[in-house]
Order: C-alpha cells, then structure tokens, then sequence
C-alpha cells in the first residue's frame, strides 16, 4: 500500500500563495499606485527584484559583523545607497519610466518587503541562498503588480501595450482587447486600484483556503493509513 | 464581516421586512412614475426612463444570482428575494441624470451590490448606501460619456446645482433670482419642471411619499426631518447675510436631491444610526455636509457625499451613543447636542464666507 | 575585537557609509551628463515645434523672471529673433496642476500653444488643452484674455491666470 503523499506544490502555486502581497500584505502603498499599466508593473517590479537581491546578498555579507543595536541603520543605509543607484541608472537611460514611476522608486526605501526580507531571512543565511530568496519575492511581487495592472489597464483603456523603456518608449506591441465604448474609466484611478486589489486578495485567500483544507483532508487520510497499518500489524501478531 | 455585535437594525423593527420593502417600493414607483410621466410629457423620453429602469433592475438581480450562486447558496431564489437588490437598482436609477448611458447603468449597478452590499455579507450587512456608490461611480467615470443626443436635448441647460455653482453660489438676491427665473421659480422649483437627477424634480410627490412613508411606519422621521431643517436653517442664514432670505433656503431644499436623498436613502435602517440622538447628529452632519459640498467642492451633487461619509461615521456614532437608555440619557443627549452644534456653526461660517 | 565596542560600531558604521559613498558618487559621475541631456533634449523638442525654423533658442528665464511675482511662469526660451516660449504652470481642477508652453512673436500674436503635462477631468478641464480651444488660442495677442469654456471654468480661469503672468513678462522683454 503506498503513502500517501501531499501534492508536490508547483511553482506558479507557490508564488501565489507566497506572495509578500497578497499573502504578507506588505509593499502595498506602491503596488496600489504603480499598477496602472504593464510597462510600470514591469519596470517596477525588476527595479525591486534588483535592490532586494543585492539588498539581501549584502547584508548576508555585512550581518555576521554588524553589533545588534546599529544593524538597523546599517541596513537602512545598505538599501537606500542600492535604492539610490538605481534611481540614477533609470534616470538616465530610461527617462520615461522614471517620470511614470515618480516618487515611488524612492520609496522602494521604506518598501516593507525590502527591510522585512533583510530582517527575517537575509541576516541569518548565507549568500546564495537570500540571493535566491531574494529573487523569488521580487518575483512573485512583480508576477503580483502585473496580475492588478493587466486588470487595471485592459479594463480602463481596453489595450494591453508593451513598450520599450531604452528606447524612448517604442511600442513593442499594443492589442486592443476591449473596445471604447466598454471602457471602465475609474479602473485606471485609485478607486480602480483598491477594487482590483481587494477582489484579487479575496481570490488568492480562498485559494489559500482550499489549499490548506485539501492538506487537512491528506493528513487525516494519512492518520487513517496509518492506524489501519498499526491494527494490521497487531493482529499479525497475534495470529 | 460584521461591525457591530448587535444584530442587524432591521431585524428589530416590529414590521416584517418584506412589507417594509413592499412599502418603499410603492412609493419609489410613484416618485419613478411622475418622472416618467414628465419626461414623457416635455421630451418624448418616458421610454428611455422605463428602459434605464429596466436594465438596472435585471442587472441587479442577475449580479446577485451569480454571486449566491458562486458562493454555493443553497436556495438561490430565496436569497435573491430576500437581498431586494432591485430597491437598490431603483434608487439608483433615480438618481443619476436622464443621459446616462446604458452601459453605465450596469456597470454601476454591478458595482453598487456587489461592492456595495454583498461583499459586506448581503442584505442587512453593509456599510455604504449601495445607491449612492453607484452614483458616485458614475459620476467619477462616465459623467461625459453620457448619451449625447439626450445630452443636447434635454440639459443643454446646466441643472439649477450647477447653474449657481457657475454664478459662484453667491446668496445675493440678483444672481439667484436670474438662475431661478430659468427654472421657472421657486414655484417651478416644487413642480420639478426642469430636468436635473431623473427622480428628483418634483418635491410635491417626494413629500407626499414621505408622509405615505412614515405613516406606514416604514421610516424614521427622525432622520428626515432634522436634515431638511438644518439645510433650510443654515442656508437661511446665508441667504439673510446676503439678502436673499428665505427665498435661498428654499432654493437649496428643493434643489440638489435634498428632499429624494433624505426620505429614501437617508433613512435607510442599515447604514443610519440605531438609537434617536444618534440620527439626530448623523442627520445634522449630513445636512451640514451637504451644504458644505455644495458649495465649496465643485459638486453639484454634495448630498451623495454627504451621505456617504455619515455611513462611514455611523459605527462610531452608535459607539458614542450606546449605553444605557437611562443612566447615560444626558450624557447622550449632550453629546449629540453638542456635536449638532458644531456642525450647524461649521455650515453657517463656510455659507456666510461665501 | 569586542564586537560590541563604541569603536567597533563607529568604524563599522564608518566604513558602510564610506563604500556607500563612494559608490553613489561614481554612479552620479556616470549618470549625470545623460540626465542633463536628456533634460534639454526634451523641452528643444516643445521649443522646436513651436518655431521649426529656429536653431538656437536661449534660456533667458533667469533674467526675465527677476521681476515675476506670481510664479506661475517656470522659464523663458528666446527663440532666436522670432519671438519667445514661456513655460507656465498652474493648479487647475486636480491638485496635480497642469503646466503648458505659450510662445508669442515679437508683434504679440500667438505662436504656439501647447501642453506638457496635466491631469484635469478628462471630457471637461482636459478640453483647455485641445483642438477647438487651442485653434482659438492661436488666433489671439499678447494683449488678450484667454476665453473661458463653460463646464472648465475652473481650468480655464487657471490657464488665463498663468498666461496673463506670461504676457506680463512678455511686455517688459518688448
């Protein structure tokens, strides 16, 4: 009789159900306001996955030497220099997502998602493995902006476009999904943004939900194998 | 989720609720059967009213179908019955302007229950007055993607909220009678015959349904009647710093949806305060608000608002008032008095700096 | 050495901010002229499209608005011997304000209009900066108000407070 195994998780279910924000609900003031297109959810979810990957690799460097009581500020620094240089390379080559993301490059400073990560995994592990942690939250936080901005924008303006940041904005491909007179105009403002992020946080909680409950049912199954073998073996002992 | 550990207001009023709703809805199809008749009469579009009505009403019940059925409802019928989503689909419809376009109409109907009232946990439950979101998507999205040819035909004249929000909402006694004169007085005012929200022009129906209303016990005058007041008292204050008197009190009564939105949407049980201090204070608040909107925010249509807001505050207010009926009578009664107060006092230095 | 010693945190902190510090300033060095570039790339196109003849335009903002009291208007371009753009800002109906180019020839007629950025309502305010109002716009002088659209009186009123500003400016570089 075989085990009975729980389901191996693939990694699209992990990243939805790991997700610092839908799962964490941190990092949530940028995701609101960026997500109003694909070519911000894009651009501001790679400049996150590259300040939390060196954030994280950084201070699993620097942790095993920082005294307690100042390696707040040491790490505040570490991400705000990173936060920083970044600010500047995308000021410079890529002009147009920089005055579409605004204020809120800067404030991947105080993104929750960055200090949290440093705080909670990097200090205490090594070097591969935050960069690797690293990279999985940016994803997932990136595979969760672009989840809202998809919604946000095909339901608002009714054309999903890609375009190229290094190149002035070059569209890379427009598609009209909807057509104009079934646009939803508050989609693209702030009331959009809240409507979207509640009804997809509700998604992915069920979701989470039905996960836990299928566990449940595994282990309970499991407990039952496994009385059934132990009253199987008693009795072959007896006999 | 819910608020409050009390069950729901509604559930304590000695009517049943069916015949509550039964009520309400004779009198929201008078208040949409003289609409329809006067947009029959001076523009040929009675069928547009019925039609807007129509989509709204099926929209709402099919958006709660679907919801109790993707919720695994066991009695779906029961639950449509019982959530009366088509009171809603009515109010709203009674208050949005005759070019409003269909799509928009159900896309606000869509978002009104569902966002409005069943995410909450249905009937009974919510927190916003579902109508009033609905307008206030309408407003914020589709305001100028309305039907145009209605547009030009019926309100190439702005209506008489936004006319004086042009003149600067000044009280002087000239600029108000030169936008009251379009509008064919304060006479012309009571009849309703211009067009401005498809449900609110005639105030002789709307009262005539509220004391229908309250005689059957159906709503709190409680609420009503404060609210009217505080609009009339403080926009009198107004008008007499600046000459116009009674004449702009009564101006701001019958215009704007005052007197719709205090006997239909005000007094809705579930998102109004359950003790009578407490109705008192949200009902002056809203008035003040109102006011308040109107007249500084260039929103023609600051009752919505106000409404809204006040349901926000409304936990809060049955927190401040709740307690004992007896040992904290006067600590009650004091505190709605003085928060009143102040809200008229606020209302009356915005009017008067006008 | 006492990971827990005043000298040890100093000189820790020390250090982490120095490589940070030096880090940024390479960086800076590195990105800095492209910034500066691309600054001035921008606004030569707006300038360009208004007089498409012209080759060198000045900024003179710093000169001409010595005198300019309201703040409404950001630069002042010379466009050779044509004229001059004026780049003003306001706060019309959204808090987010709007901020345009109008560009007057030397004998006070328009010579362009045209908006860098604004937010207003979109199928009302946001009529101040298109087609009609904009070919009206062209048709006027130095000397005259900016007209009001009914239903924008509130953006429009703005753009007229801005331009006004504008012409004053204009009037005392004639």
């Amino acid at each position: 009789m075989s085990e009975i195994k729980p389901k191996k998780r693939g990694f699209i279910s992990k990243m939805i159900t790991d997700n610092p924000v839908f799962g964490l609900y941190l990092g949530i003031c940028s995701t609101l306001a960026i997500s109003t297109s694909l070519d911000n959810a894009i651009g501001m979810g790679i400049s996150v996955i590259f300040v939390l990957v060196l954030s994280n690799v950084v201070i699993s460097l620097i942790a095993p030497i920082t005294p307690d009581d100042i390696h707040i500020p040491v790490y505040i620094v570490v991400i705000a220099s990173l936060v920083t240089i970044l600010e500047m390379f995308l000021h410079a080559f890529t002009p147009d997502l920089y005055s579409a993301l605004g204020a809120f490059i800067s404030l991947i400073v105080v993104n929750c998602i960055i200090l949290g990560r440093a705080e909670a995994y990097a200090c205490s592990h090594n070097i591969v493995d935050s960069a690797k942690d690293g990279l999985m939250m940016g994803l997932s936080y990136t595979f969760s902006l672009i989840a809202i901005s998809l919604v946000r924008q095909i339901l608002g303006t009714g054309v999903i476009t890609l375009s190229n940041p290094f190149a002035g904005n070059a569209v890379v491909f427009s598609v009209q999904v909807l057509p104009k007179t079934f646009l939803i105009p508050f989609m693209t403002a702030e009331t959009g943004s809240f409507f979207t992020f509640g009804v997809l946080a509700a998604a992915v909680s069920g979701y989470k939900n039905k996960l836990e409950e299928e566990e449940k049912a595994i282990e309970k199954a499991q407990k039952a194998a496994a009385a059934k073998a132990k009253a199987e073996a008693a009795r072959k002992e007896v006999a | 989720m819910k608020f409050t550990f009390k069950p729901s207001p509604n559930y304590r009023h000695p009517q049943s609720t069916t015949k509550i709703m039964g009520y309400l809805s004779v009198a929201l199809g008078a208040v949409l059967l003289s609409s329809v008749i006067w947009y029959g009469v001076s523009y040929g579009l009675a069928l547009r009213v019925v039609a807007l009505t129509l989509t709204a009403v099926v929209t709402a019940l099919l958006t709660e179908t679907a919801y109790f059925a993707f919720t695994g409802s066991k009695d779906i019928r029961h639950d449509v019955t019982h959530s009366y989503g088509w009171i809603t689909a009515i109010i709203l419809v009674l208050i949005t302007k005759i070019d409003v376009s269909y799509y928009a109409i159900v896309i606000a109907t869509i978002v009104a229950i569902l966002f409005g009232k069943l995410v909450f946990g249905g009937f009974g439950q919510n927190i916003f007055n579902p109508a009033a979101l609905g307008e206030a998507i309408i407003m914020n999205s589709f305001s100028a993607s309305g039907a145009e040819e209605v547009t030009a035909q019926v309100l190439s004249g702005a209506t008489p909220m936004a006319a004086m929000g042009s003149a600067g909402w000044s009280s002087s006694a000239s600029v108000l009678e030169n936008v009251m004169t379009s509008y064919g007085g304060l006479f012309g005012m009571l009849m309703g015959d211009y067009a401005s929200v498809i449900g609110g022009s005639c105030a002789l129906v709307i009262i005539a349904a509220f004391f229908y209303l309250v005689y059957n016990d159906v709503i709190d005058w409680h609420l009503t009647v404060p609210y009217v007041l505080t609009v009339f008292v403080v926009s009198l204050i107004t008008g007499m710093a600046n000459g116009s008197g009674v004449s702009f009190a009564l101006f701001n009564v019958l215009g704007g949806g005052v007197l719709f939105v205090s006997v239909f949407m005000l007094t809705d049980p579930v998102t109004s305060p359950v003790t009578i201090p407490g109705k008192y204070i949200f009902a002056v608040c809203a008035a003040a608000l109102t006011l308040i909107l109107r007249w500084k925010a260039a929103i023609p249509d600051g009752a919505l608002f106000a409404i809204l807001l006040m349901n926000m505050l409304t936990p809060a207010i049955d927190q401040a008032c709740s307690g004992s009926q007896i040992k904290d009578a006067k600590k009650i009664q004091t505190t709605s008095v003085v928060i009143s107060l102040v809200a008229i006092v606020i209302a009356v230095a915005v009017g008067v700096t006008l | 050495m006492d990971k827990n010693s005043s000298i040890y945190k100093t000189v820790l902190l020390g250090v982490v901010c120095a490589v940070a510090g030096v880090l940024l300033a390479v960086v800076n060095s590195i990105t800095a002229p492209v910034i500066a570039e691309n600054e001035i790339a921008a606004v030569k196109q707006n300038l360009i499209a208004i007089y498409p003849d012209v080759s060198d335009f000045k900024d003179i903002s710093e000169d001409a608005l010595k005198d300019e009291e309201t703040g409404l208007v950001d630069a002042v371009y010379q466009a050779g011997d044509k004229g001059y753009i004026f780049s003003c800002h306001n706060v019309g109906y959204t808090a987010d304000g709007f901020t345009f180019l109008i560009g007057y020839n030397n004998d006070g007629t328009v010579s362009g209009y045209t908006v860098l950025s604004q937010k207003e309502t979109a199928g009302k305010g946001s009529l101040a900066f298109e087609g009609d109002y904009v070919a009206e716009v062209m048709t006027l002088t130095a000397e005259d108000d900016m007209p009001l659209i009914s239903g924008a009186t509130i953006t429009t009123k703005a753009v007229g407070e801005a331009v006004k500003a504008a012409q004053a400016v204009f009037a005392t570089l004639q």
